[in-house]
């Protein structure tokens, strides 16, 4: 539901440039968008609470030094507050039980999966390729990075280097599905 | 295709100062339709503005010679391109573009030649800030050319792994150019297409050509502006009075004591730099070309002719970003070599630090570090040792084993290990003088210690380096002989001269000794593959640790610090390359529909806007990569499992895949001695700072003022 085949889209303001951009996104409803957004927050959620597990067996670690309540709690907007307001979380029941079930695990048996929790919850959900043509300057393609940490990854060919464009088609089943094309492009001196 | 294809391109800083005055747009125009926009002169006449662009007015009071913009950018001058927010009924040049700024967020130009116009924005690097864009990644590492002379300068083999990357490059090479041969159309690429260089170039000048003109702009026409009073004179006199005294005692310093303290400090560095000569040739000496040289065999007098090197190579990258001063800001070909240099200074600032508070930590304990690695020197490569060559003596791990060989064998390693041990203990009280040495020379950075770490590593455990080599010999011996007799066993023979294996005809007491002696020396093989394997596992291990070593001392001599750093700090100071994106244009259309509804219709624009991508972190570890891809590959193959299992002796970690990285950081050739004396000596004199007032002529109408800053605004670092 949150994602669709890869879908074509053009653009191209005078004859002499166009975008295609090839996505897994589709268009922006506002239930889509309602959808997108309760990802969102259930992966913030998780990110958190895998922290938060992890900060728990920390605490339990023979490095870690024990917090001291501070007589007065500090001000709202402090560095303090962050460490009282940590300290307030762990003492609630829920902290409680994340130290009964971080206690119980060995640390390699804890770090893996939260690794792999983190891992997905910067993942991705849509992938947006693009392919820019301008002429007298080249082609420009880009395409969205894996993770949310990782930029677009993006290459622009003068035109000067290219020395021929390839496109090459794919065959599923017994037609050409849509998306499945791919070009290659010879640049000289690669 | 006609050079006038009707698209036009018009390159446009986005942070221009915009306005709705009228004005003049400037600029190159890099072929008829290809226009690139430096700056708008506002509330002047276009002829006017052309006129002095020809005779140069706007060039005045250039800091450096303005051929050198002419040269960089490409183009004999620059041109007027055409004007802006100028009414559509003024009657203009038809190559002229009609720009509308006012109000918009893109400017909007019509040309009357253009049927599809491409504005691409950008936004102007600051070249005072060092920053810039180009087409191709920064290198980091000084390019390839000056390493693969280095290599051939080092010894003339190449390795295995270099040898096979050269030849898919090779490859890699053929292709290309066979593709080359498959195009059909062989066409003349337009002068717009073949642009693109020089347009970077013009990127690179845009904001200091803008600065240029803008403050020249005053002279053009006749703009009346009154002169200065006598009372704001007077004024102006008492408040830069105290400039006045700075400046004089400036210039004292400047004639008299800068030259002493230069002289002293350039005779003191010759002086290092003759010592340095000194011990370089100590190091780089070799008995024989192709020889090992001590450098080669030895970590610590690699580090040491690191440094050295480095020393002799400071003086000369100084001198290079010296001269960088004495150019226009736009230059960005020395921008590498900033980089470069104080990187190095600062890995070797780094380095010490370092290794203070490390050489001051062992020299506080010199005692007890002594003691601690006494004791793990007697257990490790004494005691361990002799335990498990005890414990091979007798069946290990149920293994039956014949029982004279092994015991014979383990008495010949324990009566050596005996003897080395002995040495050892004499070398005992020796010890906390050995840690303290090691603990003096971390003040010379971090690097040393662990260089003679990695030494004293390879010194300590050199009889377990001879007992592999003696046990590798041994099984190597024995398997040939299998071999050959397992042949002789099948009634074949190995043929030497067509390296083949031959049926042979034997006789029967020939083949009846070699069936027994291959009986005999099958049932022997266990007992040397299990000696041998102990000292094989042995010797992996002290490789890698050494590995380890080497790749400490790798990420102190040669980490991309002040890259790393400048990425976080100012990205677009380490340009990775351009990338251009497509914008809306739908938001200004209604716009163009209202200004210009009754005249010519409005040719299709597309706007593109041109960003600097930053070099990626992938890129800046590119060296480290490839290391450990060399690496891997000379570790992990198949050869060298083979070589393991035959009992031939497997190379150790070679110091050329350190070296690549090293000599990515320094020229393959040092300057020699006098070239650096002349190198120090052809600095130019520090640049005179101007008196602070100038005193003006009298008031004739035109008046005009300096601002007194002429070469202060520069001197960045």
């Amino acid at each position: 539901m949150l994602t669709s085949p890869p879908t074509l889209h053009v653009r191209r303001p005078s004859p002499t440039t166009a975008e295609f951009t090839v996505s897994t996104r589709p268009p922006l409803t506002l239930p889509l968008r309602l959808a997108l957004l309760l990802v969102f927050l259930l992966r913030l959620a998780l990110g958190a609470s895998v922290l938060f597990l992890l900060y728990t067996k920390w605490l339990q670690s023979p490095y870690s030094t024990p917090y001291q309540l501070p007589a007065v709690p500090p001000p709202f907007f402090s560095e303090d507050n962050i460490f009282y307001l940590l300290y307030l979380l762990t003492q609630s029941p829920l902290g409680l039980s994340a130290a009964r079930l971080t206690a119980s695990t060995p640390t390699w048996a804890l770090l893996a999966p939260s690794l792999l929790a983190l891992y997905l919850c910067i993942l991705r959900i849509h992938t947006t390729e693009s392919l820019l043509v301008l002429r007298g300057l080249g082609i420009q393609t880009a395409s969205t990075g894996d993770t949310f940490l990782g930029g677009d990854r993006t290459r622009f060919i003068p035109t000067e280097k290219i020395c021929d464009v390839l496109i090459n088609e794919a065959f599923k089943g017994f037609g050409a599905p849509a998306g499945a094309e791919g070009g290659g492009i010879g640049v000289e001196g690669s | 295709m006609p050079e006038n294809d009707g698209l036009m391109r018009v390159f446009w800083p986005t942070d221009i100062p915009r306005s709705d005055l009228r004005g003049v747009v400037v600029g190159w125009r890099n072929s008829a339709l290809d226009v690139f926009v430096v700056a708008v002169l506002e509330e002047v006449e276009p002829r006017n503005v052309e006129y002095a662009l020809k005779i140069g007015t706007l060039f005045r009071n250039a800091p450096n010679p303005v051929n050198r913009i002419y040269e960089l950018c490409g183009q004999s001058s620059m041109h007027v391109l055409g004007v802006s927010n100028v009414s559509e009924s003024v009657e203009v040049d038809s190559s002229w573009v009609r720009v509308t700024t006012a109000g918009l967020k893109t400017p909007l130009v019509t040309c009357a030649r253009a049927s599809s116009i491409q504005v691409v924005l950008f936004e102007r690097p600051y070249p005072t800030r060092m920053q810039y864009i180009s087409l191709n990644p920064i290198a980091l590492a000084l390019g390839d050319k000056h390493r693969e002379s280095a290599m051939q300068f080092m010894n003339g083999q190449e390795e295995e792994e270099e040898r096979q990357e050269r030849l898919r490059k090779e490859k890699k090479q053929k292709l290309v150019e066979k593709i080359k041969q498959h195009s059909i159309i062989k066409r003349v690429p337009p002068a717009k297409e073949k642009a693109l260089a020089k347009i970077v170039n013009q990127i690179n000048w845009a904001w200091e050509l803008e600065q240029l003109l803008q403050k020249n702009v005053s002279r053009i026409g006749t703009r009346p502006k009154r002169s200065l009073s006598v009372s704001e004179r007077v004024v102006e006199s008492a408040t830069t009075a105290r400039d006045w005294v700075v400046f004089w005692a400036w210039e004292m310093f400047i004639l008299y004591i800068l030259p002493v303290i230069k002289k002293a400090f350039v005779i003191f560095m010759m002086v290092h730099r003759l010592f340095a000569e000194m011990f370089l040739l100590i190091l780089e000496w070799r008995l024989r070309p192709g020889y090992a040289a001590l450098k080669d065999i030895s970590a610590t007098a690699q580090q040491v002719e690191i440094r050295l090197q480095q020393f002799c190579y400071w003086p000369m990258q100084y001198v290079t970003l010296r001269q960088r001063k004495n150019d226009w800001e736009s230059v960005t070909t020395s921008h590498p070599d900033y980089i470069r240099f104080y990187n190095s200074l600062w890995l070797v600032a780094n380095d010490v630090i370092i290794g203070m508070a490390f050489g001051s930590y062992i020299i506080d304990n010199a005692d007890r570090v002594a003691e601690q690695i006494s004791l793990l020197l007697t257990r490790f490569t004494v005691d361990a040792l002799q335990r498990s060559i005890s414990w091979l003596m007798g069946w290990p791990a149920g293994l039956k084993l014949n029982n004279e060989l092994a015991v014979f064998l383990g008495d010949l390693f324990l009566w050596v290990i005996d003897y080395w041990s002995s040495c050892i203990e004499t070398l005992r009280p020796a010890l906390p003088q050995i840690i303290l040495f090691v603990g003096f020379s971390a003040f010379a950075g971090a690097s040393m210690p662990i260089a003679l770490c990695s030494d004293l590593l390879s010194l300590l455990t050199v009889h377990i380096y001879s007992f592999y080599l003696a046990s590798a010999r041994i099984f190597h011996w024995q398997l040939n002989i299998l071999i050959s007799l397992f042949h002789l066993f099948r009634g074949k023979k190995h043929n030497v001269l067509r390296n083949r294996i031959d049926s042979c005809d034997y006789d029967l007491d020939q083949l009846l000794v070699g069936t027994i002696l291959f009986t005999l020396l099958f049932f022997l093989l266990p007992t040397v593959l299990v000696f041998y394997l102990n000292f094989a596992v042995a010797r992996m291990v002290i490789i890698s640790l050494k590995a380890v070593f080497d790749t400490l001392l790798s990420c102190l001599n040669h980490f991309p610090l002040f890259a790393l750093m400048l990425r976080v700090k100012d990205p677009k100071r380490l340009p990775g390359g351009i990338r251009f994106e497509l914008r809306d244009t739908q938001e200004h259309r209604p716009a163009t529909a209202s200004f210009s509804a009754s005249t010519q219709p409005t040719p299709t624009t597309s706007v593109i806007y041109l960003k600097p991508i930053p070099l990626s972190f992938r890129a800046m570890f590119h060296q480290y990569f490839q290391m450990a891809s060399r690496i891997r590959k000379h570790y992990l193959s198949p050869r060298v499992l083979l070589c393991l299992l035959t009992g031939q002796f497997v190379p150790p970690i070679n110091r050329k895949n350190l070296y690549s990285l090293q000599y990515s950081m320094l020229p393959a050739r040092r300057a020699g001695i006098m070239e650096m004396w002349e190198a120090v000596h052809s600095l130019p004199p520090p640049r005179r700072r101007q008196a602070p007032v100038y005193i003006p002529a009298l008031a004739n109408g035109n008046g005009k003022r300096l601002n007194g800053y002429g070469g202060r605004s520069r001197g960045f670092g």
